[in-house]
């Protein structure tokens, strides 16, 4: 009971990710509290070459490079049209460490739509959801947690500790024996 | 202490050790780019060529590719001279070694090749770019456009013949 009364008192992050759902309704990420270390505004994004595609670059923040990931690529989606101007970046800490200084590695997540929090309250449990539920492209992706519908929101809990350590499939790929990860090599 | 030269390119800083920089040169003094051998070069006064780096090839500098250039910054890797578009004439300056710090683990080896250190003031991101690396990358854009040339002339190849027939 104290386990639930604690985890009411947080508040729990919302990411919408643009997939597609077929109609469905929409998907979130969600991000307890304690994974979230801020939010911030607007700032300059220094790309990174050879990253794939959803390792968007990196930003400065408190004197320390974090890397930008794009989400609805990461899962699977779209990107947004690139002129669609970035909202605000969600600063959230994994569970890994950093080998140098001792402190849990970051991701900023870029999202170019709101980020909604809400308190769940006594009534608010989670309900599993179908495996014929999630959307193929998700399911694909192999970086889901696990997947449930909370209030009206269909949400996946997101493992972002293999991204964060480059040990993805897709960071792996890049360098393999084309050599070369080239944004458009045409001439 | 290490002495640095930062260049703007496309709206975003880098750095290069100042051994590695041969001249800056201003726009309006650079002959007009030739292509030769599928690269596009830069005949320098001196009578050595220096090969112009598209590095929109490889970073993904989106809305900042609008940018225009008003030097070229010419850097030498060996026998080799490189000409990268830059934006104003940079700046000398010196940095302490033990603040340069490598690119975050979630980078794949590659990028940290091409990338080795930044540099953090505390508002910017200023990367250094490993010339051997932008060099090997340069051959291989080459190689791939070689390589779509050759593709493309079999196929029209192919159809010219399918029209004979």
């Amino acid at each position: 009971m104290q386990n639930k009364t604690t985890a009411l008192q947080q508040r729990f992050f919302l990411l919408p990710l643009a997939i597609d759902t077929n109609g469905d309704e929409p998907w979130y990420c969600l991000f307890a509290q304690i994974q979230v270390v801020g939010v911030l505004g607007r700032r300059t994004i220094y790309p990174v070459p050879f990253s794939p595609g959803y390792l968007k670059g990196c930003i400065e923040w408190q004197d320390s490079v974090v890397p930008v990931i794009d989400v609805d690529l990461l899962c699977g989606g779209k990107e947004k049209n690139p002129r669609t101007p970035l909202r605000q970046l969600l600063l959230v800490r994994t569970g890994q460490i950093d080998a140098v200084s001792g402190e849990p590695l970051k991701l900023a997540l870029k999202c170019t739509s709101t980020v909604s929090t809400f308190k769940p309250s006594v009534h608010d449990n989670g309900q599993i959801v179908a495996e014929n539920e999630v959307p193929p492209a998700l399911a694909a992706q192999d970086l889901s947690r696990g997947y449930f519908r909370l209030r009206n929101y269909r949400v996946m809990l997101l493992d972002l500790d293999g991204i964060v350590q480059g040990k993805s499939e897709s960071t792996k790929r890049v360098g393999g024996d084309d050599g070369m990860f080239l944004h458009g090599s045409d001439g | 202490m290490k002495e640095i030269f930062l260049s703007q390119l496309c709206g975003y800083w880098y750095l290069f050790t100042v051994d590695q920089v041969q001249l800056v040169l201003p726009l309006a003094e650079a002959p007009v780019p030739f292509n030769r051998a599928d690269r596009i070069w830069l005949q320098t006064s001196d009578g050595k060529t220096a090969e112009l780096c598209p590095l929109s090839l490889l970073f993904s500098w989106g809305a900042h590719q609008a940018v225009v250039h008003d030097h070229f910054l010419l850097l030498h890797h060996g026998e080799r001279l490189l000409a990268l578009p830059m934006q104003g004439s940079g700046y000398y300056g010196s940095a302490r070694i033990e603040t340069m710090r490598p690119l975050p683990p979630a980078f794949s080896a590659l990028s940290r090749q091409m990338i080795p250190a930044l540099l953090v003031n505390g508002r910017e991101v200023f990367m250094q770019i490993d010339l051997g690396t932008l060099v090997q990358a340069m051959d291989k854009i080459a190689y791939l456009r070689k390589q779509k040339q050759l593709l493309v002339r079999q196929e029209q190849g192919v159809k010219g013949g399918a029209h004979a027939e």
